[in-house]
Order: structure tokens, then C-alpha cells, then sequence
């Protein structure tokens, strides 16, 4: 499927790509590698967008599990590299087996929610309950969803760290001890930490307590003197003995993260498919919820070329409209293989429709649903619009140059079966050979498997064999009330009608010229041209 | 009475900031620490991010690094949780990112020494505070650095200690000078009428400058491209202005600009005193060109604690000291940080 950078630029596949939310770093990452379905995939497509449907109604019935997975998938940080560096070998820190904690705990709550739903979750998007990771970060099955390196780690751990404490309590034992001896013999009060702070003006006091053996100076300063009790040497043993402990718990606690790492790794396949499974349903739910905002329908795919639409909607263009409050009118059209001609008053719409037929052709091949009453199309090997008005400053090519080069390109795959989508074909030259090529152009195209739409203020473009649209204009409306330019739009009817028989082009331009206010003696002489 | 009796209960969240480097701030975070220890109090502790605490390696003075007791709710950086160090039982890994990594909240499994950090926005310190509470913690410490003084903002916290010692100036008489400066500022008083202290809320939570007229209907100012918002809030001054809601930071400039053009008697309302930068020299005079400024949220300081001791080499009497500052700041009890355990009977 070849849609060219500019044909996306054009069609502002982005900005509806931009509409579609997915909520976990994982969807998200999917959804930057979302490509369009080739027709070879149109089984695959139609699958998609069955399960977009199902998910559709069950957002629909149950709205709330999906509140609540979405919940759920709001806390999910993306932690592949921990995983991915684990299975390669690497050991992980203690935060890193908190957060793959949490995401294997999360893993958990998608599950049952997803269970709760009314629908047998094909393989890919079912998320499941990782027990045996689970056991390995919660070994004491106390459900929190905290992390520390706990005691059943390792029995080594745990006698090393009972042993500290004991170490420690019987230090501190000592120590108050100790203080209390003290405080009996001095009537001083020691604080909590066992050390007291005299001012340098009690100097009797001060060289008392340096000849209690008792105590030693801790710290000085200019006025104070802080003394503290002063370790004997079974104190001081047991001081060396818990440090020694300490140094060992450490080496044994990168020794437990190690292991845990490698046990871990051995899960690591599960975790990622898991991960996998997780992005998958993820983008799948975001594609529902943009149907759902876009009040879309499910496309269907047809066999033969064709690319029937009713009542489409350009979703940028009418939320755009929306933000001003106004409804976009809604474009309809039947096109078979062949050409087809768009002709009508100027700020008809015409480009609008052009491109709404082109991105909700692309839409379709990009799994989405359309915003329309109806579609029903066929999958495309290529997508080609022409918006006529590029310059390219770079190549320094005309308008003409560089429209002449993106037809040509386009014409290098039109034996493909193609979407071809040309907004007034050779308009940036003059207007006989104009004319002229954009004959030569439709002829050539009406025999390839394609369905060529273009707009065009050229008369006798239409032909037999040639379908001829027009939009309905400002037909039937009485210039004279107009008055005031910006009103116009409300009064274009845009609605696109088949033509039957060989009508020329409506002479609008005129009427919207004056509307807009170029002086009357301007188009005087130009009406009385047309009439000689 | 003592310094934790004067913190907990009345409040659960509460700061602690520093007039300057040096003036013991940290030394008084331990000690309530302690205090809190032997009460039993459970804690949370969290810093105002950027990191502080190897900026005073460079000055060379000892900084007493945090130790914690067993149980203590810690805000921390990921690279400080490491099997060397005391043990930290992971609760939490926010997405604020520091130097050191990611800020982790956890529980110390171990008595000793950690590194605490936390986040830059005082939005996010407040969040987090309240995630720590809900992790147990009853008491929360905020070890305000100084470049972020902000944490003493009473959105974020319930009250505050103010550390202040001889490295702020070389005399006694300017330290308590600058120090009563800075407690004047932040005990600016609160607009009295509660309909005001609304409206004013109102203006700052969008970000706006405004004018509350005699009937209470609001102007707004256009204020955000200019610098010189002042000259801009001149303009729009009426006979019927009654108030000036600035919702940044209140300067000289831009109160001067105001009173030199008030039509009518005007009383500026800023968000709390941590909003206000004005020089002591330039506050008189406003204050005698009729300046009346409000806060809408009023500090509560709870304590003042001294250092004696500058980095410089050079330190004051410490009774003499401890006196004068009591008798400087007879509403707000202060503390000598550098006594020891007598230090902080009150």
C-alpha cells in the first residue's frame, strides 16, 4: 500500500492518526508503527475491523470494565528495557523489580477485568496473570505492592540480618547502660543519642567529665564541648562486628538480586508477550473510543473497484467547523473504476470533497472506521492526491512543474490499482494546453484499474465515459440578498450531484467576485466578453 | 517545652527553610527527627529537589548527613537505594526525574544514614507529601533548600521553622536584623474580609493580575508579556480600586509604579509571603509612602532556631545570642540548634 509523503501530508492522516489515544506506553509505541493494510491483508483488515465493532458494542454495554481497565493501564510505565536487559544477562536494582512489580500486578487487574467482558478475547489481545512472576517478587504472598529484598530470599540473608539486629539491640542495651552509669555519677541528664553538650563557660564541669573514663569528647566548638559515652572495648568489638555484618548482608543482597534477575529472565518471554498483548488491546480500545467520537461506521471492504460514500464527513474539517459552531455538510458519492469530474462554483467545496474521499479511502486501510452513514470501498495499492498549488522552491520547479512531476510518479503505478485524486489538473498553465493535457490525462486513465476523481473549471472535460459531478453551489440563490462576503458558505450548498447529458461548467466566479467586492467596472467588461 | 511539642499535632506537614547556607537547617531537621523518634512519632521526610546537599561540600563544612530511624517514610532518588546503604522498601517510583535518577518513595527497613530528595514544584512536594501520609507517615518534614523557600508557602505546608545563624551577616545585630526581615515578610497579615481573600484566590489560581473595585467586581490587567506590569497596573487604577491582586511576585518596582499612581487608599494582595522580594530599605519606604500589603494564606512559623557558628571562622556569644533573638521576635519561640539537647527547652 503506497500512500506518498505528501498524500499523507495532504490528507491530514496525521491529525486524525493524533485523534486515536491509546492510554500504555506500549500502545503507544504501536500505534507509531501502525501502517496501512496491503489488499493481500484484506482478510486481516476485516478482522480488525470486526474486533473494533465488537469492541465498540461492548464499550456500549460495559462501559464500566473498560473505565476500569483504562484505569489500570494508566499506571503502566514502560519497563521493556528492565526486561529486555534481564533476559540479555543484566542484573536489575531493587526499583527495577518494583516497577516490574507493579506492571506484573497490573498485569493481574487487566486480566480479570478483561474477563469480565462479554467476548472471547482472541490469543493476542488476552493480557494473562503472570503466577510465577508474581510468586518470585511477592515471595511471602503478602499482596503489596511494594518491593524490598526480603528475608525468604535467601536463608543467609535472613540469619545474617537477625544476627545484626541482635548485635545492634544488645549494642544500644550496652550503650544505655552505659549512659545511665554515667548519669549516676555526674547527675547529668544525657540526651537520647547518649552524648551531652556543656558550654565552655562550666570549664570545672567540662574537665570533669574529660577524666571520666567513662565519656569522650565527640565534637567542639568554640563554647561547647560534646561529650559522648565512650565505648568499652566489648562495645567497641561488637561495633566492628555489626559493620562486618553489614558489609556481608550487602554482598549477599546483590547476590539475592542477582539470582532474582536470572529467575526472572527465565519469565521474560511470558512478561513481553504479555507487554505485547497489552498494546495490542490497548490500540484495539482506542480505535473503538475513536469511532465512537467520530460517530463512525464500520467500513465494508468490496471485491470490485469501487468507493461509494454516504453522507462522509471530513472529520478535521468539521471539527474545525464545530469549534465555530457550524455543521459540516455531508458529501456523498458512487464512484466505479474510471474517471470521474467534479465541476462547480468556486469555494464549493470541491477540494474538500476530493480530500475526504481520499482520507477516508485511507482510514479504511488503516483499520479505522469512517465518519459516514455509509462505505463501502475497495483496498487500494495506492493512494495519490494532486492539490495542484505546491511549489517546489527546492527543484525550483512552477507550480506547473511540480504538479506535472507528482502526476508523473502517479502514473508510473496507475497500472496498480489506484485511488487518484487530482484538485484542478494543469490549472498553474495556460489554459489551451491546459485543456489540452488534462484531456490527454483523463484518457489515458480511464483504462487503468483505478477510480480517478478531478476537479476541474475546464468545460468539455466531460465525455462519454467520464462520470460528471457538480456541486450544487449557490444555484438558486438570489446574489443581491447575499451582500456580505463571509456569508457565502452559508448559503454553498455542497451537496455533489451526478450530472447526466453534457451541461458546461457553472459560471459562479463571476457572481462570488462581485460578492466579494471587486469593482463593478471590472466585471462589467467582463460579462459583456462573455456574451460577445 | 520542646520543639516537637510546639510542631505535632497542630501541624502535619511542615517545612523547614534557611535564611542562608550555614544557618543549620539541617542540623535542625535531625533534631526533630529525633525528638519525633522519641516520641514516636512516624515521619515522612522529603527534600525541595535540586541537589543541595553536595553544594556545601564545596564551602567545606561538616553538613551532618539524614539518619533515620526504622519506619521513617522516606522521598528519595533512585540511585541512592543501594544494598551499601540502609535498607529502603520501594512504595512508589514517581515520573519526576533528578541527576540521581528517578524520585522513589519508600519505607527505611534499617536504622541510618539516607539521602533524601524530592521534587522542584511545590505542587508535586505538596502531592507527594500527601502520598507519604498515606503511607503512614503522621508527620512530614520538608527540608526546604534555599533557593526554594517556596516549600514555606502554606499551600504546601502547615507551618514552618525558620533556621537562622551567624553565616547570614558578620554582626549579631544585622543577622537578627535581616532575619526579623524576613519573619516580617512572611507574617505579612491576612486580608481581614473573607470576601476578598476569595476573589483574590480566585484571580491568582488564573494566573492574572486584578483589581477589586468598592462594589467587588473585578478589572483584570493585561500584565503577562510586560515586565514592567507596574506602569501597566498605574494605568488601570480608579478612584474605585480598592484592591491590587498580583498573582506573582510582589518587587519594589512594581509597588512603587502602584503607589505613586493610587487614586484612592489601595491595600496589595499577594498570595502569601513567599511571594513578596522586596529589600528591607525599599519596604519602609513603601510603607511610609502608605503601602498596606495583605496575604490571602498567612506562614505560621512555628519556631526560629539559631547557629551561632559561621563557616567563616567567626561566631557570636551563644547566650548572648539566644537572647537577643528572643527578645527581637517575643511572639515566635527560638531555639540554639547547636546546644545540644538543653538547647531546645523553651
Amino acid at each position: 500500500m503506497n500512500i506518498n509523503n505528501r498524500t499523507y501530508k495532504i490528507l491530514d492522516i496525521d491529525r486524525v492518526l493524533s485523534d486515536l489515544h491509546p492510554i500504555t506506553p506500549f500502545g503507544i509505541k504501536l500505534k507509531s508503527l501502525m501502517k496501512p493494510y496491503t489488499r493481500a491483508e484484506e482478510e486481516e483488515l476485516k478482522e480488525e475491523l470486526d474486533r473494533v465493532e465488537k469492541i465498540r458494542e461492548l464499550v456500549d454495554t460495559q462501559r464500566a470494565v473498560f473505565v476500569e481497565i483504562r484505569t489500570h493501564m494508566r499506571g503502566i510505565k514502560d519497563i521493556r528495557k528492565s526486561v529486555e536487559r534481564c533476559m540479555e544477562g543484566g542484573v536489575l536494582n531493587s526499583v527495577e523489580f518494583f516497577e516490574l512489580k507493579n506492571l506484573i500486578s497490573i498485569m493481574r487487574s487487566i486480566s480479570q477485568s478483561q474477563s469480565a467482558l462479554h467476548w472471547k478475547i482472541p490469543e493476542k489481545y488476552k493480557v494473562h496473570v503472570l503466577e510465577e512472576v508474581e510468586k518470585l517478587l511477592d515471595p511471602e504472598s503478602c499482596g503489596l505492592k511494594t518491593f524490598y529484598i526480603y528475608d525468604c530470599y535467601s536463608e543467609a540473608l535472613r540469619n545474617l540480618r537477625a544476627e545484626r539486629t541482635k548485635a545492634e539491640h544488645l549494642l544500644e542495651e550496652m550503650r544505655q547502660k552505659k549512659a545511665r552509669d554515667v548519669e549516676s555519677e555526674t547527675g547529668l541528664k544525657l540526651r537520647s543519642t547518649g552524648d551531652i553538650t556543656i558550654s565552655r563557660n562550666q570549664a570545672d564541669l567540662i574537665k570533669k567529665l574529660i577524666d571520666c573514663p567513662k565519656l569522650q569528647v565527640f565534637s567542639e566548638t568554640y563554647i561547647n564541648v560534646t561529650f559522648k559515652v565512650r565505648p568499652d572495648e566489648s562495645m567497641a568489638q561488637l561495633m566492628q562486628e555489626i559493620e562486618n555484618l553489614k558489609e556481608k548482608e550487602a554482598l549477599e543482597e546483590m547476590k539475592v538480586l542477582e539470582e532474582l534477575s536470572q529467575k526472572v529472565a527465565s519469565q521474560g518471554q511470558a512478561i513481553l508477550r504479555n507487554i505485547d498483548a497489552i498494546a495490542h488491546f490497548d490500540l484495539l480500545v482506542a480505535k473503538a473510543y475513536l469511532a465512537i467520537a467520530m460517530n463512525a461506521v464500520k467500513p465494508i471492504i468490496s471485491k470490485g473497484i469501487c468507493c461509494t460514500i454516504k453522507n462522509g464527513r471530513h472529520p478535521v474539517v468539521e471539527a474545525g467547523l464545530k469549534k465555530k459552531g457550524k455543521d459540516f455538510t455531508p458529501i456523498s458519492v458512487n464512484l466505479q473504476r474510471g474517471v470521474a469530474v467534479i465541476t462547480g462554483a468556486n469555494m464549493g467545496g470541491k477540494t474538500v470533497s476530493l480530500k475526504l474521499i481520499g482520507l477516508l479511502a485511507a482510514m479504511v486501510q488503516y483499520g479505522l472506521f469512517v465518519p459516514a452513514g455509509y462505505m463501502e470501498a475497495s483496498l487500494w495499492d495506492f493512494i495519490f492526491i494532486s492539490a495542484g498549488d505546491e511549489q517546489s522552491l527546492d527543484s525550483g520547479l512552477s507550480t506547473f512543474g511540480a504538479e506535472m512531476q507528482g502526476i508523473k510518479e502517479m502514473l508510473d503505478m496507475c497500472n496498480q490499482r489506484g485511488l487518484i485524486l487530482i484538485d484542478e489538473l494543469a490549472r498553474g498553465t495556460n489554459p489551451r494546453e491546459g485543456y489540452a493535457i488534462s484531456y490527454g490525462i483523463i484518457s489515458y486513465l480511464m483504462e487503468k484499474p483505478c477510480i480517478t476523481i478531478i476537479t476541474t473549471h475546464f468545460d468539455g472535460l466531460v465525455r462519454e465515459g467520464v462520470k460528471h459531478l457538480q456541486v450544487k453551489g449557490l444555484r438558486n440563490v438570489d446574489y443581491e440578498k447575499l451582500g456580505d462576503p463571509d456569508v457565502i458558505s452559508q448559503y454553498m450548498d455542497y451537496t455533489l450531484i451526478e450530472i447526466v447529458g453534457n451541461t458546461g461548467v457553472p459560471k459562479d466566479a463571476i457572481n462570488i467576485s462581485r460578492l466579494i467586492g471587486v469593482p463593478e467596472e471590472i466585471l462589467k467588461e467582463a460579462e459583456s466578453i462573455l456574451e460577445n | 517545652m520542646k520543639l516537637i511539642d510546639l510542631i505535632y499535632p497542630k501541624n502535619r506537614i511542615v517545612s523547614i527553610v534557611g535564611t542562608c547556607k550555614n544557618a543549620g537547617k539541617t542540623v535542625t531537621l535531625n533534631e526533630i527527627i529525633l525528638q519525633a523518634g522519641e516520641k514516636g512519632i512516624p515521619i515522612g521526610l522529603i527534600s525541595t529537589g535540586r541537589d543541595g546537599e553536595r553544594r556545601d561540600v564545596l564551602t567545606e563544612t561538616e553538613k551532618p548527613p539524614v539518619f533515620v530511624r526504622k519506619g521513617t517514610i522516606i522521598t528519595t532518588v533512585e540511585n541512592a537505594i543501594k544494598p551499601e546503604h540502609a535498607g529502603i522498601e520501594i512504595y512508589s517510583v514517581t515520573d519526576y526525574n533528578t541527576p540521581m535518577g528517578r524520585v522513589v518513595i519508600g519505607r527505611v527497613v534499617e536504622d541510618g544514614y539516607v539521602e533524601i530528595s524530592g521534587p522542584y514544584s511545590s505542587r508535586t512536594i505538596k502531592a507527594m507529601c500527601e502520598e507519604m501520609m498515606s503511607f503512614g507517615a503522621e508527620l512530614v518534614l520538608i527540608d526546604g533548600s534555599l533557593d526554594r523557600r517556596a516549600s514555606a508557602a502554606p499551600f504546601v505546608s502547615d507551618g514552618t521553622i525558620l533556621a537562622t545563624g551567624a553565616a547570614l551577616a558578620r554582626s549579631q545585630e544585622l543577622v537578627i536584623d535581616k532575619t526579623l526581615h524576613i519573619i516580617n515578610t512572611y507574617s505579612i497579615p491576612q486580608a481581614e474580609r473573607g470576601e476578598i481573600r476569595d476573589l483574590a484566590e480566585g484571580i491568582i489560581e488564573e494566573g492574572k493580575t486584578g483589581l477589586i473595585n468598592e462594589d467587588l467586581s473585578i478589572t483584570y490587567v493585561d500584565t503577562l508579556t510586560s515586565l514592567r506590569s507596574g506602569s501597566l497596573i498605574a494605568q488601570a487604577l480608579t478612584e474605585d480600586t480598592r484592591y491590587v491582586v498580583l498573582s506573582g511576585s510582589a518587587t519594589a518596582d512594581t509597588l512603587k509604579d502602584i503607589m505613586q499612581n493610587a487614586k484612592s487608599e489601595i491595600t496589595i494582595l499577594v498570595k502569601d509571603g513567599t511571594r513578596i522580594f522586596i529589600p528591607q530599605r525599599e519596604l519602609h519606604l513603601l510603607q511610609k509612602m502608605g503601602l498596606k500589603l495583605n496575604v490571602v494564606d498567612a506562614i505560621n512559623i512555628i519556631a526560629v532556631t539559631i547557629n551561632p557558628y559561621s563557616p567563616e571562622g567567626y561566631y557570636f556569644d551563644s547566650a548572648a545570642f539566644l537572647e537577643n533573638m528572643r527578645r527581637a521576635i517575643p511572639d515566635i519561640p527560638v531555639y540554639d540548634v547547636m546546644q545540644g539537647g538543653n538547647g531546645y527547652e523553651y
